[in-house]
């Protein structure tokens, strides 16, 4: 019939590659892709960046539980058993200092983001790929001032830097740790505009922002965060040095200066990058749960929302952190109403989680994250020690 | 430094920032001795910053009191406002602030240099240029640092200012203790020699760190 033959449509799929039997001797591929220490060095490669992330900061990781192990040590008799009072404070302090800013920050974007984010949504590699490696070592250049102010005499003022002990009366390296924070800074934001240009511009066909895998939006929140409050945080130590070269009263009251200042702006950014470190984790227990539980997440729109929610919300509770600092009664209801309107962005996310997974049978791996997950909106539901009982 | 005056029993904590005052206030309800920390770490000796706030019934409360109080009236030795008593006189406060003159204790301030002092707290006091303020702690405070800042009217603006220099932070509080609690003859008179308090501390142990 001449009809039918008219009628016969192409079903290739239009973003498949040709199909071929012949292996193209061009190509590079994981057979035949160079192994040498340089080839791993300039490499632009997502899946490699990601993997060198993953040795670096699984290295700073077990310097920062060294140094928890030493605090954990000391702590094993009351007048403190093997360190001074200021060797004990430097512990500490190398301990949070390397924690956050070495480790927790870049851990998720930097290993996971880069290694997944790509194959997620169907790209062959990040927007930016050597940007990409520009982060990487931007973050190494970074973290040689970190360990060079900790390796010579350490520093002291714990990892929130607070003045007028950071600006005035401490004696240890807080130019070197400062500019390594300013240095790091670049770095993560240098991750988190290529995560949200791949996001926007890399998703294959039929890739649409519905269809995203959560961790991609969680992915997605973390970026727009890290691109948005680390300059805050950038301005503020550069502040914190200008003050203490050169005398410039900004946070000293012995200069004029306000200490709360140094608090608002410090919190302004670390506020946030609470979330930075803790919405990629959520991206990934979204995927382990419904992974494991073999079923789609329930809510898919609701908790990607929530996602987003908690990046904008959370830019308005910082002031949680200054309860001590007494704000006044209205700022402090303030504060607590934005509070209660992040937890409940959580608890939204939280919600559809546990529901999920307590419905089905999840294995093992599966439970795990789900303790993981009933733990943290517990954690929220604690009554708030600071507020008086007026 | 910032330091946090904390009581974990009371969920009491407020930060206590260089360059301001802040006061808190709190109210337990069960008898006992509580922890004092510093809630905000502030360097080496921070884990030393520790104390006790004692909560007692109302008869404890008075007899510790009375126990502390002389039978002549004179405040308790001991306490920052007999120690501001003393520093009172060593820096010559008394040459300018007494009532020495004063035969007629209604009419206290008619030949001095400077205001009689007793009953200040939380008077109204009429200021140079108009306008008048409420005598509490910051006022008395910024009058010992920066005397010229509000000066009482009707008095010529001679006081010395007492910087940090000439008078520590703890000392200003002694001293604000003192004046706060002077009622009227409370002065002591100029030429008043004064024993040394019963029960005074000979070395300057208070504060110090335990080793």
């Amino acid at each position: 019939m001449s009809a039918a033959a008219t009628l016969e449509l192409d079903y290739t799929p239009q973003c498949a590659p040709p199909v071929s039997n012949e292996p193209d001797p061009t190509a590079e591929n994981y057979l035949n892709h160079s192994y040498s220490w340089l080839s791993w060095l300039l490499t632009v490669d997502h899946k490699r960046i990601g993997i060198m992330y993953l040795v670096m900061v699984s290295i700073f990781f077990v310097f920062g539980g060294l140094a928890a192990g030493l605090v954990r040590l000391n702590l094993l008799t009351p007048t403190g058993a093997i360190l001074e009072l200021d060797q004990y404070n430097k512990a500490f302090t190398a301990h949070g200092t390397i924690m956050l800013f070495l480790f927790l920050i870049p851990v998720v974007p930097g290993v996971l983001g880069n290694f997944f984010v790509p194959i997620m949504i169907g790209a062959k590699d990040m927007a930016f790929p050597k940007l990409n490696l520009a982060s990487f070592y931007v973050y190494a250049f970074g973290a040689v001032f970190f360990v060079v102010a900790l390796i010579s005499g350490g520093l002291e003022t714990g990892w929130t830097f607070y003045p007028p002990y950071s600006s005035r009366y401490s004696h240890t390296n807080v130019l070197a740790a400062g500019l390594g924070v300013f240095i790091l800074g670049f770095s993560s934001i240098l991750t988190g505009l290529n995560i949200i240009a791949t996001v926007h511009k890399m998703r294959c066909p039929g890739m649409t922002w519905g269809r995203m895998p959560l961790f991609v939006w969680a992915m997605y929140a973390t970026s727009v965060i890290q691109v948005l409050a680390t300059p805050v945080l950038a301005i503020t130590v550069t502040m914190l040095a200008v003050e203490r070269i050169f005398g410039v009263g900004i946070f000293d009251p012995t200069l004029q200066g306000d200490p709360i200042l140094f608090q608002h702006m410090f919190w302004y950014y670390s506020h946030p990058a609470v979330y930075i470190m803790i919405l990629p984790g959520m991206g990934v227990i979204n995927e382990v749960i419904t992974c494991f539980s073999r079923k789609n997440i329930f809510g898919y729109a609701a908790v990607a929302w929530s996602t987003i929610g908690i990046a904008v919300v959370g830019y308005l509770v910082w002031g949680h952190h200054m309860f001590p600092q007494r704000p006044e009664l209205l700022p402090r209801h303030a504060v607590q109403h934005s509070h209660d309107a992040r937890r409940r962005a959580e608890r939204g996310e939280g919600l559809q989680l546990d529901g999920d997974a307590l419905r089905r049978h999840a294995d093992v791996p599966g439970a795990d994250a789900l303790r993981y997950r009933l733990h943290h909106p517990l954690h929220h539901r604690r009554p708030h020690r600071h507020l008086p009982s007026a | 430094m910032i330091h946090d005056f904390g009581i974990p029993a009371f969920r009491n904590k407020f930060d206590v920032v260089p360059g301001r005052y802040i006061s808190t206030w709190y109210k337990p309800n069960k008898v006992g001795k509580y922890h004092i920390f510093c809630d905000q770490y502030c360097g080496q000796g921070h884990s030393q910053m520790v104390g006790s706030v004692y909560v007692m019934e109302q008869p404890d409360y008075d007899a510790w009191l009375d126990g502390l109080r002389k039978t002549d009236g004179r405040i308790g030795d001991g306490t920052p406002a007999a120690q501001g008593r003393q520093l009172f006189l060593k820096l010559q406060c008394i040459t300018c602030h007494n009532n020495v003159y004063d035969s007629d204790k209604s009419n206290a301030n008619s030949s001095n240099r400077a205001p009689n002092l007793e009953g200040l707290f939380m008077s109204k006091v009429p200021l140079t240029g108009g306008g008048t303020v409420v005598a509490d702690d910051n006022y008395i405070r910024e009058s010992i640092r920066d005397p010229m800042a509000k000066v009482h009217d009707g008095w010529k603006p001679i006081m010395p200012p007492y910087p940090q220099g000439k008078v520590s932070a703890e000392e200003l509080n002694m001293l604000v203790a003192y004046i706060k609690s002077l009622q009227p003859g409370d002065l002591p008179r100029r030429t008043d020699q004064f024993p040394a308090p019963v029960g005074a501390p000979t070395t300057p142990t208070e504060g110090g760190s335990n080793k």
